[in-house]
């Protein structure tokens, strides 16, 4: 799972029929500083509850798929959680 | 997902028997700020999309999850028709 934060939204009206009532979202996967690494993607948020701005979590691949309580969607990326603090320990 | 432009067709007589009937189309990936990139891919089309569509491809296994494509030997799939794109406040995309 990788975190990132919410910088967009895209609409869609025609799109598969598992994607109904979900939110797509651009995010920008951020490093463990909240930097910005890598080019934004867009990903499913099922719940529509990631606002803009909010730092979250996402899964990628075939895993992204099963986000869905009705059945297997069309989608390569997912937020699964909405961070609300990290934490980063120093170790040895 | 990739945000992509719909650029081109594909006409393949000869292929995977389980593709008769499906729509390949040539994607152009695009950036979040709307410029094309020099990364393309041939993805089936399960949602109607045509020529000069800004659409979303998902890719990998995911790309089989739709009625067109299940079970079926594909990796991209364009699964929504974009209406607009929005990112940072401003509007990079609109129908």
């Amino acid at each position: 799972m990788e975190i990132g934060k919410v910088i967009g939204i895209i609409i869609s009206t025609r799109k598969d029929p598992g994607l109904a009532g979900t939110r797509l979202c651009v995010i920008q996967p951020l490093d463990q500083d909240m930097n910005p690494v890598d080019v934004p993607v867009v990903a499913v948020d099922t719940e529509s509850k990631a606002g803009y701005g909010e730092i979250v979590f996402t899964v990628t691949g075939g895993d992204a798929a099963v986000v869905s309580k009705s059945g297997a969607i069309p989608v390569d990326v997912a937020i699964v959680g909405i961070v609300h603090s990290i934490a980063i320990s120093e170790v040895g | 997902m990739v945000l992509g432009i719909v650029i081109g067709t594909v006409v393949a007589t000869q292929k995977d028997e389980k593709l008769t009937g499906g729509t390949l189309l040539v994607v152009q990936e695009l950036g979040m700020d709307g410029e094309p990139k020099e990364r393309y891919a041939v993805a089936i089309d399960s949602v109607g999309a045509g020529v000069g569509e800004v659409v979303l491809v998902a890719h990998g296994s995911s790309a089989r999850q739709t009625t067109a494509t299940k079970s079926k030997p594909v990796d991209s799939v364009i699964m929504a028709i974009v209406d607009s794109v929005e990112v940072h406040g401003k509007v990079i995309y609109q129908k």
